[in-house]
């Protein structure tokens, strides 16, 4: 079904929405609670939440990108799940390997508490990655927004995954800097 | 500043960015259980499988064929002997031949299968290299379907040619004789602000509403130029899409049809 569809199936309250979501998206919301929670119990609850705060947001909401829409749900409910449970005891996840890559640009973690908008980071960020080659850039979200095993990534941009950590290194030295001259005390 | 909060940052990154990475991806939407083995390496495995019980098959057909030539041979050269003679020697002779050619066969056996695994392995890169093959011919198709000759979009007579003008390269329409597709030249030259919608859109707003009376509703391929009334989108496809209440054809891509998916920003729609 069309995504137009299935949008103007939540604004007309139908709860077929949520089958008809499911059957179209089910699978890659899935894999993206999974990489972030390697547990499949969690990751279906994660699935389930994405759906109720789907149908809680539309209407007023008309989503114009219905997959980046619900992703962006799953991706938020997993982060939350996974800083909820015990991450000691259960790492071992894609979002704990790419945790740990990012803490090169943020060395001054446990810094002077910063009121910052997370938002307003965004916006240096999406102004950091547009100004990079596309292949940079797809693979920085595909690790770090989607938390996606770098061979999966590496494989689809067809590369070798030597070569995407190499560019992932570099890119995000490249946002350190960047986010330095900014302003940000890192 | 704290790594987590880079992490609750990418939540707000825009949505294009996302789903340029996203069409990298797309491909395990429909595969994306991770426990569950994907139908590649289902495929492989089957193969692989086949291979095996193919190479077993010409195997034990070729032991038995030996095993045959062996007792030939025998029986040939024992013409000479008693029967009774003929008939132990036969017997102790071909249990050793048995077990010479059972040796042979495990031996055999051995570097068929090894033959069979490094086939089998083969078959599976093969198989991985075709399915990258097929893959990306799907995603070519997906990308720009050639405009037909004589297709619903575009089969007006005197349908007017507009052209798109965006950083993503020029493409250029012909437009039916619809009365939308009209009202939509007629409002040209515009220039609008485009956005991305679905997996497989490019829309932006006329000036006007377009009108659908007599209008051809329907589905199409990529290329294809439309109307959703509803929400007074044009929309221009650069993968296939489905029939849908309200979604009427203008027309389609004679040139440059390749270059929808990239565009992005403002566009200049003129007329030819």
């Amino acid at each position: 079904m069309e995504d137009r569809a299935i949008v103007d199936l939540y604004w007309e309250r139908n709860e077929s929405a949520i089958q008809e979501t499911s059957e179209k998206y089910g699978r890659y919301l899935m894999k993206i609670a999974w990489n972030i929670l390697a547990d499949r119990e969690d990751s279906e609850e994660s699935v389930n939440d994405t759906y109720l705060h789907a149908w809680n947001a539309m209407p007023p909401h008309r989503p114009q990108v219905l997959s980046t829409f619900l992703g962006r749900i799953t991706r938020h409910l997993s982060i939350d799940i996974y800083r909820k449970r015990n991450s000691a005891k259960r790492g071992g996840s894609e979002y704990t390997l790419s945790l740990d890559e990012l803490s090169e640009c943020v060395p001054g973690d446990g810094g002077p508490e910063e009121a910052f908008e997370a938002k307003e980071l965004a916006g240096h960020i999406n102004a950091f990655l547009r100004d990079l080659a596309a292949e940079a850039r797809i693979l920085f979200i595909r690790r770090y927004y989607y938390f996606d095993p770098l061979a999966d990534a590496a494989a689809s941009l067809g590369m070798t995954e030597g070569k995407a950590k190499t560019l992932l290194f570099r890119t995000r030295k490249k946002l350190k800097e960047y986010l330095e001259k900014e302003g940000y005390i890192l | 500043m704290k790594r987590e909060d880079l992490i609750d940052a990418l939540e707000y990154i825009d949505d294009d960015l996302i789903q340029e990475a996203d069409q990298t991806r797309n491909a395990e939407k429909s595969t994306g259980d991770p426990e569950k083995i994907t139908p590649l390496r289902r495929k492989a495995s089957i193969r692989r499988w086949g291979a095996i019980a193919a190479g077993l098959a010409v195997f034990m057909i070729g032991a038995f064929a030996l095993s045959g030539v062996f007792r030939t041979q025998k029986a040939g050269t024992e013409t000479m002997q008693s029967a009774e003679t003929v008939q132990t020697v036969e017997t102790g002779e071909a249990q050793a031949d048995e077990y010479a050619v059972a040796e042979k066969t495990d031996m055999y056996y051995a570097e068929e299968q090894v033959e069979v695994n490094a086939a089998a392995e083969q078959a599976d890169v093969n198989t991985a290299a075709e399915q990258v093959k097929v893959n990306a011919g799907t995603e070519q198709a997906d990308e720009y379907v050639p405009v037909e000759s004589e297709s619903v979009a575009a089969s007006a007579v005197g349908a007017a040619m507009i052209r798109v003008i965006s950083d993503a390269g020029e493409i250029r329409f012909a437009l039916n004789n619809t009365p939308a597709a009209e009202s939509l030249a007629s409002q040209l030259p515009l220039t609008v602000e485009t956005e991305l919608y679905s997996d497989n859109e490019i829309v932006f707003h006329p000036e006007e509403p377009l009108p659908v009376e007599n209008g051809i509703e329907g589905g199409g391929i990529a290329g294809y130029i439309g109307y959703y009334a509803p929400w007074n989108n044009v929309v221009l496809y650069y993968g296939d899409f489905e029939k849908y209440p309200g979604l009427y054809i203008l027309g389609e891509a004679v040139s440059g049809a390749e270059n929808i998916k990239d565009i992005r920003g403002s566009i200049t729609i003129e007329r030819e």
